[in-house]
């Protein structure tokens, strides 16, 4: 049970930019981290820009989780989970930075790299144990669920033509290391396990 | 960059890398009371990593290799390089060595240095490479080679994935640290929690991790009666594990050694039984049954909050077959305990109930584990997914439906251990049956 990611977007109708991002990577080795951080935030801002305003969604991609909320005002929130992480958990805390950020963070302050939010690592820390979670999660219940759409895999939010290879090629966000690291693995078939 | 000047840069590496290595532990012993943390920051200080891409520093003394901080990467495209030049070196010598060659012109320390700089480059690259291993073990045996040292390689080695589900790495490391607790068992306790850190490190690097897990079941056959506070630290610690990996099989088997041999600290006729079938078990007792034991509340108590944890584990987080698996471990256990004797019959005031956020609840966890209360306990929790009227796109849907045929195929065993009635065990086995018309199983009982 694991949260590897709490970040936070802008979004337009056609792009996401990162505002804040909170990231847990103990699990990975050393040299892996920094480039699972950049694929992790390239993972989350697409998943960002492919959910509508208003929508919840919950993709699974290998043994990675990712929720995602996007508020009406143009705010987006992603976690990144493994897939024992419960569901109901994961979106109480959604909804709970969101309804935070949108408080604390007025909409013409919303710039990357100006926004400190210094909460998002207490609740990276916190809700590694959902059990912290407790109160918000009977709040959870009442909570409008018909508007939870499931997607299964990354790919299936592509759009016609799109390959999530030429996505992660183009991608200015990702360095040459990471790209590096990501052909290996696809080479030896397994994520993040460079061997 | 050839295979020789390749395999000279990386020993440079690696020998001032223990240089540095040593330097932090004398700054830290200082610095720290606790000899725990010291083992802690030793432990991960250096990391080996295998890297698709060289490093941009071309004019470094260390190129093509990268160094940040006390992290090593190698580029992949050097590893096979480097493994044949430090092979030939190996063979060499070894060739030598058997036809008693006179060509050796080369000291002894000249030939020791070399063995253990090809070695190690080998290991490292390679674990799975017996002769190496053996080669240094001979090292060790020879006083060569401080297995102290040892030691620090193979955490290095086993800071990179791929490495940690290699066989030959995990004997060794067995071969040196019992090499080492024989010859200093002073300080034993220190080093077996150093290889519990290990091993923890290990199955969150690579899950799923069976020889970390395996290794680590070998820890605690190893701790001696006095170790009750070790045991208690590491029951304390995969605590903290099973609740946050509640499908992970390897931690709960571990979780399960560990409580049974709490056990035998606290009762010594309380045999290991992990690997006996259950009819043999329950035989034993009818053979010997009620032998002079020593009974106090400690079993109980132990037994009987575990069972109150796991519960309070399935109802928090459905779904998750291996928490069932669990429970059945442990109500078995608890028949045994019983019919053997060894349980004391707690008072209700004593039983403190660990989750009690719930009315209902607290009444189901609270319950002294018997048939009833396990039928009642897996009856609630096939209820459930009745009551909520879910949506079945969703995951909490999925895993109520998934919890009622746990819950449901719980109800079966406990029956059929208890003996209970042959009329509701068929109509059991019919219900699952057809809730899992996939499975033979119950399929092929119903007839």
């Amino acid at each position: 049970m694991k949260i590897y990611s709490l970040t936070v977007f802008s979004k337009d109708d056609k792009s996401a930019v990162n505002l804040v991002g909170e990231y847990d990577l103990s699990n990975f080795g050393f040299f892996q981290r920094s480039s699972v951080q950049e694929f992790m935030t390239f993972f989350a801002k697409t998943v960002a820009e492919r959910t509508k305003p208003g929508q919840r969604q919950v993709i699974e991609e290998n043994n990675y989780v990712f929720y995602s909320y996007v508020r009406a005002e143009g705010l987006a929130g992603i976690i990144i989970g493994d897939n024992e992480y419960p569901q109901r958990v994961a979106f109480s805390l959604l909804n709970k930075i969101l309804d935070e950020f949108l408080i604390k963070f007025p909409k013409d302050t919303w710039k990357p790299q100006t926004i400190v939010y210094p909460e998002l690592k207490t609740y990276l820390v916190k809700y590694q144990d959902p059990k912290q979670a407790d109160q918000i999660t009977k709040v959870q219940e009442q909570l409008d669920e018909t508007k939870l759409v499931m997607n299964k895999t990354i790919e299936t939010l592509l759009q016609r033509g799109e390959k999530l290879d030429d996505l992660i090629d183009r991608s200015q966000e990702i360095s040459f290391q990471s790209k590096a690291f990501y052909k290996q693995a696809k080479k030896t078939n397994s994520c993040c396990t460079i061997s | 960059m050839d295979g020789k000047a390749l395999y000279q840069t990386l020993n440079k590496i690696l020998d001032t890398q223990q240089m540095w290595e040593l330097f932090f532990f004398f700054a830290h012993s200082t610095l720290t009371e606790n000899p725990y943390s010291i083992l802690v920051d030793i432990a991960f200080r250096e990391e080996i990593g295998l890297l698709p891409y060289q490093s941009t520093e071309t004019n470094s003394e260390i190129y093509p290799f990268l160094l940040i901080g006390t992290n090593l990467g190698i580029p992949l495209e050097t590893v096979r390089e480097i493994f044949k030049f430090a092979y030939g070196i190996f063979m060499k010598i070894r060739q030598n060595h058997v036809q008693n060659s006179s060509e050796i012109t080369s000291s002894i320390e000249e030939t020791i240095r070399l063995l253990k700089q090809s070695t190690r480059c080998l290991m490292l690259l390679n674990p799975d490479f017996h002769s190496a291993a053996n080669t240094r073990k001979k090292l060790i045996a020879d006083n060569f080679l401080d297995p102290i040292e040892e030691l620090k390689l193979l955490d290095l080695i086993l800071t990179f994935p791929k490495h940690t589900k290699n066989s030959t790495v995990w004997y060794h490391r067995k071969w040196v640290i019992s090499k080492v607790i024989s010859l200093d068992h002073s300080g034993h306790l220190t080093r077996w929690k150093n290889e519990i850190l290990i091993a923890r490190r290990v199955a969150e690097l690579y899950p799923k991790n069976y020889y970390a897990w395996t290794y680590r079941h070998w820890i605690i056959t190893q701790l001696s009666i006095g170790a009750k506070q070790f045991l208690d630290e590491e029951l304390e610690d995969m605590k903290t594990w099973i609740e946050t990996n509640v499908s992970d099989h390897s931690g709960f088997h571990h979780r399960q050694r560990c409580l049974v041999k709490m056990s035998q600290l606290y009762n010594e006729n309380v045999i290991d039984f992990c690997g006996i079938s259950r009819r043999d078990l329950l035989g034993m007792i009818v053979e010997k049954r009620m032998e002079t034991a020593r009974i106090d509340e400690s079993l109980a108590f132990l037994w009987f909050e575990e069972i109150q944890l796991t519960k309070g584990l399935i109802l928090r987080y459905p779904g998750h077959e291996t928490l069932w698996y669990h429970l059945r471990f442990l109500s078995f256990t608890w028949k045994w305990l019983n019919a053997a004797g060894y349980i004391y019959h707690l008072k209700d005031s004593d039983i403190e109930v660990i989750r009690s956020d719930e009315e209902e609840l607290s009444g189901l966890l609270k319950a002294w584990p018997d048939d009833q209360s396990e039928i009642e306990f897996a009856r609630h929790c096939m209820q459930k997914i009745d009551v909520l009227q879910l949506d079945d796109s969703c995951e909490v849907h999925d895993n109520l439906v998934k919890q009622k045929r746990y819950a449901l195929s719980y109800e079966l065993w406990i029956s059929e251990l208890y003996c209970i009635s042959n009329d509701d065990v068929k109509t059991l086995i019919s219900k699952l049956a057809d809730i899992i018309p996939e499975s033979n199983y119950y399929g092929s009982r119903k007839l």
